[in-house]
């Protein structure tokens, strides 16, 4: 799966987890607190959607070892390899 | 996810050393507790018999409260969320793991505790949480603010809430009073996938309930204690 996919498909899944509101303004470098304004319980939905959304199960890891959309796709792409 | 839910029936029936353990706490220090607790369980409904998987959500003022919770649907086993730090050390670990507490880190939470979490939610387990986050010490036993956990992982895993509130004993003596609501069920009342806004709202509403169910206790007890008060100044 290429990063573009997984940005896109990380697209709908920002939408969910940010009340629906637009997110088309985010790259890579977005920070997931700050610019996509996530608390705690907000990151674990995020990452428990990218679990359900792209079939792949996360194991050891913490909320803190993502500061920005880039890391999430990193990790996505990692785990498709 | 149909391999997982398998995996995690079977992990479930069957005993594990983990539930020995647990079973072989619960069997020695039932007496003690007790005879010490007393426990009073005032339950509201009769529908708390029927639930199966479940969240039972309590206020938090003691260290004895998964202790006092055991009580609610005993004799069924319960899992409790307890904070990281009391696994730090390998016989705390030991002991915790054996209560079948399953740690949260509440400064960098992980995934692996949502999928302990889901695993017993879908095992048709009892998961007690304190969604206060903390012990309260007040003096003042009014409930804190919820975080979110409670509605999220009933939303998700499609389980109902049973609010529960544990009275605070005055004197060491006294009887352990536990109020157990009736379940609320979340999932119906949404009926799409959540948003942040509405875990919060959802946390919100269950903070209500909780101290709807403190409301009640603590009117009815004030008025019983005030009629006893009553009925002694007559007789002097």
């Amino acid at each position: 799966m290429t990063r573009e996919i997984i940005m896109e498909k990380l697209k709908n899944i920002f939408a969910l987890v940010n009340g629906g509101a637009d997110v088309a303004e985010f790259s890579e470098k977005t920070d997931l607190r700050t610019g996509l304004g996530l608390n705690s319980i907000g990151m674990l939905y995020m990452i428990i959607a990218i679990e359900e959304s792209f079939s792949i199960r996360f194991e050891n890891v913490a909320m803190g070892d993502f500061n920005t959309v880039g890391d999430v796709v990193d990790f996505i792409e990692g785990k498709g390899e | 996810m149909k391999q997982t839910t398998k995996k995690n029936k079977k992990r479930f029936k069957s005993y594990t050393i983990w539930t020995f353990f647990y079973d072989f706490i619960r069997f020695t220090g039932v007496i003690p507790t007790w005879i010490y607790l007393r426990p009073k369980i005032i339950k509201k409904g009769k529908k708390q018999k029927k639930v199966k998987g479940a969240i039972m959500m309590a206020n938090h003022i003691g260290l004895l409260d998964p202790v006092v919770l055991q009580f609610v649907f005993a004799p069924r086993r319960m899992w409790t969320l307890a904070m990281s730090e009391l696994f730090d050390k390998p016989l705390k670990r030991f002991f915790f793991k054996s209560a079948l507490c399953i740690p949260v880190d509440r400064e960098n939470v992980t995934i692996d505790m949502y999928h302990s979490v889901s695993d017993v939610l879908k095992a048709n387990k009892i998961l007690a949480m304190f969604p206060e986050g903390r012990i309260n010490f007040d003096e003042i036993a009014e409930v804190k603010k919820f975080k979110g956990g409670v509605a999220l992982f009933a939303i998700l895993n499609r389980v109902p809430v049973i609010p529960v509130y544990i009275v605070k004993r005055e004197k060491w003596y006294q009887r352990q009073r536990i109020v157990v609501g009736e379940p609320i069920y979340l999932d119906e009342a949404l009926g799409r996938a959540p948003t942040p806004a509405d875990i919060e709202k959802v946390s919100e509403l269950l903070h209500e309930k909780e101290e709807e169910l403190a409301l009640q206790y603590d009117s009815k007890y004030s008025k019983a204690q005030k009629e006893k008060e009553n009925a002694e100044s007559i007789k002097s």
